[in-house]
């Protein structure tokens, strides 16, 4: 068999082969009975998988065949009732050919309105949804807007965004081929149902609000209302309403709920220059910011520090402490906070072999405990460390630092750190990077620096002073940076939920904290 | 499902309409694809389908309770259908109905359990290729649109369907091992 074979198969099963290419494919095949056999053989292959695929719960198409049966069953009474009564007047008086012909006339008119109706309902054909006033067939395509069932139910198409309409009136289907969707599906019967089919998974509703996207490499389902079962290759999950999931490489992965321990967090920036804003010779990382610290002091003042750190904590009430810096603040110069703790024994020597009794007290003091980390590669360019910022490794850093904090500290809190001297504007984390790492770490708060609406489903974002904060997931609130910083933004951190970050360096603020 | 239908036949039998209905529901989806897979046209699959159908409600008091009531029924669709591929044939025009037509009564009688194996093969196969078969003939989507939404040509997506059909083709001639 030709791939123009394969062609023309394809066409016949779809019954869109017009007569000259019927005709002489016709001819190829009569005069070919080996390819003749195997073609028929795959046509009818084709229409046993076509019924065998159809939901064998089909009770729509049950029901309707039925309908279909009795109605022939009534047509063909009638019309042997008819021809009956004809012969039994035959045979009592003379009645024309003619005479008997408008009653087999009728009774052939209503079977064959009846087939009719019967084959062209069959055929597929009919408006299955409304795109404004375009009547809409499967395998029509739309470039946003709005579509709509005569159910009521509808689809919200966002610009930019593409769909294929397939499935019928009652199980109504769409391939999402690119962009977003927001469905608002009324109650389905058993009958019916509702699916949008991406090119990473497949969502399946009987009545609900829902929002999916998708781009080449994931699909993003969010439900607002009723329940989504989203399901990818081999595996399945469903979504309730307020929940979101992820369908890639081939898995549903839901993303975490709400951070629901709204209590503060202590921020603790371990290192840097200092007053002088340079690094002395005897604390060449800046601990403490304190130039005077030397090697033999520093394990004592540490663990001074780290206590006192852990009391204001649990006088806040604090839920955790996150440190940032733990690299030391010699590298800090060129890549900002460096942000990746594997790094610890080549930049930090000094503070390797104290780093874990500052994690012990901390979480001895009940806290939760954390680190900064970055999403990028710390490279060495021109003598210097610098971070070079490369989407496509972002996910892979992230869970190799946060795998190795975690194991090695406990770590629980992130702060992921996006911003860095070196890191030209427009460089962002993906959102899938952040929605795949939360969705992997449930057990983990990441707060993300500069988030995107993509990023918050899955982390909180960092919101400074009085600043908005995303709709529909918890922030961390820093009230006493940036703009309109201050008690009025304490007070809106609290009205609001948000969970607050205290700069444990500063007095004031643990002071000011209600 | 027989103790299903027992009552229903017993009511149909007595002129019941309505419960002739509810055994159309009950029997529809395995008559239609017990036809389907031997038919290359899928208008005949409805024909075929509907007058067994009533042939069926014809003759209802024929069925004498033994044996299973679908098998008697897939019998008078069978019959129907080797009329009608008969008449088929017999065009004198070679049109592609005609070929199909001869073949398919020449394939009729030769495999009982084609469908069960057809079955048997389906569950083997991979789940990507899966939802591509869903696409296709579950959702009904036309090879243009399946295949702007994969991302491939419609020829490639042809030539895929064929070699997919022909690894079930083997599996069920080699008794249902993919």
């Amino acid at each position: 068999m030709t791939s123009d074979d394969c062609a023309l198969l394809e066409a016949f099963h779809e019954g869109r082969l017009d007569e000259a290419a019927a005709t002489a494919w016709a001819a190829h095949l009569d005069a070919d009975p080996l390819l003749r056999r195997e073609i028929a053989a795959e046509v009818r292959l084709a229409n046993g998988l076509r019924a065998l695929v159809q939901s064998g719960s089909d009770q729509a198409a049950a029901t309707t065949a039925a309908r279909r049966s009795l109605e022939l069953l009534a047509a063909d009474s009638e019309s042997r009732r008819r021809l009956t009564v004809a012969r039994v007047l035959s045979r009592t008086r003379r009645r024309s050919w003619l005479g008997r012909w408008p009653w087999m006339v009728a009774a052939a008119s209503l079977l064959a309105v009846v087939l009719v109706t019967f084959h062209a309902s069959t055929t597929g054909s009919a408006t299955v949804a409304w795109c404004g006033d375009r009547a809409l067939v499967p395998g029509d395509r739309i470039d946003g807007g709005q579509l709509r069932y005569a159910d009521g139910s509808r689809i919200d198409l966002a610009d930019g965004s593409r769909l294929t309409l397939a499935g019928d009136g009652v199980r109504k289907r769409v391939l999402l081929d690119q962009g977003n969707l927001l469905a608002a599906i009324t109650p389905q019967g058993p009958a019916g149902g509702f699916s949008v089919t991406t090119p990473h998974g497949d969502a399946t509703v009987v009545g609900t609000r829902f929002r999916i996207q998708t781009d080449s490499r994931s699909a993003l389902l969010q439900v607002d209302e009723g329940s989504v079962a989203l399901r990818a290759q081999d595996t399945s999950r469903t979504i309730a309403a307020g929940g979101a999931a992820l369908a890639v490489d081939g898995q549903v992965l839901p993303l975490p709920p709400p951070w629901t321990d709204r209590r503060p967090i202590g921020r603790w920036v371990i290192s840097g220059t200092g007053v002088g804003g340079r690094l002395s010779g005897t604390n060449p990382n800046g601990w403490l910011h304190d130039p005077t610290i030397t090697g033999e002091g520093l394990a004592s003042r540490l663990a001074a520090e780290t206590a006192r750190i852990g009391q204001l904590s649990q006088r806040l009430g604090a839920q955790g402490v996150i440190i940032y810096g733990i690299e030391g603040a010699a590298a800090q110069l060129n890549a900002g906070f460096v942000g990746d703790p594997r790094r610890l024994p080549t930049l930090a020597a000094d503070m390797e072999p104290h780093a874990d009794a500052i994690f012990v007290r901390l979480r001895q003091a009940g806290l939760a405990v954390g680190i900064s980390i970055t999403p990028w590669r710390l490279v060495e360019r021109d003598g210097r460390l610098v971070q070079l910022a490369d989407p496509a490794t972002a996910l892979t850093e992230l869970e190799s630092k946060v795998g190795y904090a975690q194991r090695r500290w406990g770590c629980t809190l992130f702060y992921l750190n996006v911003s860095s001297p070196g890191v030209a504007p427009g460089h962002h984390l993906p959102d899938l990077a952040v929605q795949m790492l939360a969705a992997r770490h449930p057990e983990i708060l990441f707060i993300i620096e500069n988030a995107t609406p993509g990023q918050a489903l899955a982390a909180a974002p960092q919101v400074l002073g009085s600043g908005s904060a995303l709709p529909g997931r918890v922030c961390v609130r820093l009230p006493w940076n940036g703009a309109g910083s201050g008690p009025a933004a304490m007070a809106r951190a609290k009205a609001e939920g948000d969970i607050i970050g205290i700069d444990m360096l500063a007095i004031d603020q643990v002071n000011a904290f209600p | 499902m027989d103790n299903e239908l027992t009552p229903l036949i017993t009511q149909a039998r007595a002129g019941d309409r309505e419960s002739f209905g509810r055994l159309v529901e009950l029997i529809h989806y395995e008559l239609r694809i017990f036809i389907a897979v031997r038919v290359s046209d899928e208008d005949l699959v409805e024909e075929v389908v509907q007058a067994a159908l009533i042939t069926t409600w014809r003759i209802l008091d024929r069925y004498d309770g033994r044996g299973s009531f679908l098998p008697w029924v897939k019998g008078i669709a069978l019959n129907h259908l080797r009329k009608q591929l008969r008449a088929r044939a017999r065009s004198p025009v070679r049109t592609l109905d005609a070929i199909f037509a001869q073949e398919d009564a020449a394939a009729l009688d030769r495999d009982d359990e084609r469908l069960d194996r057809l079955r048997h093969c389906l569950d083997r196969l991979g789940s990507g290729v899966r939802q591509v078969l869903d696409l296709r003939y579950r959702d009904g989507l036309d090879l243009a649109s399946l295949a702007r939404h994969l991302g491939r040509s419609s020829g490639t997506l042809a030539v895929q369907f064929h070699r997919i059909r022909r690894t079930l083709r083997s599996c069920m001639e080699e008794g249902g091992v993919v």
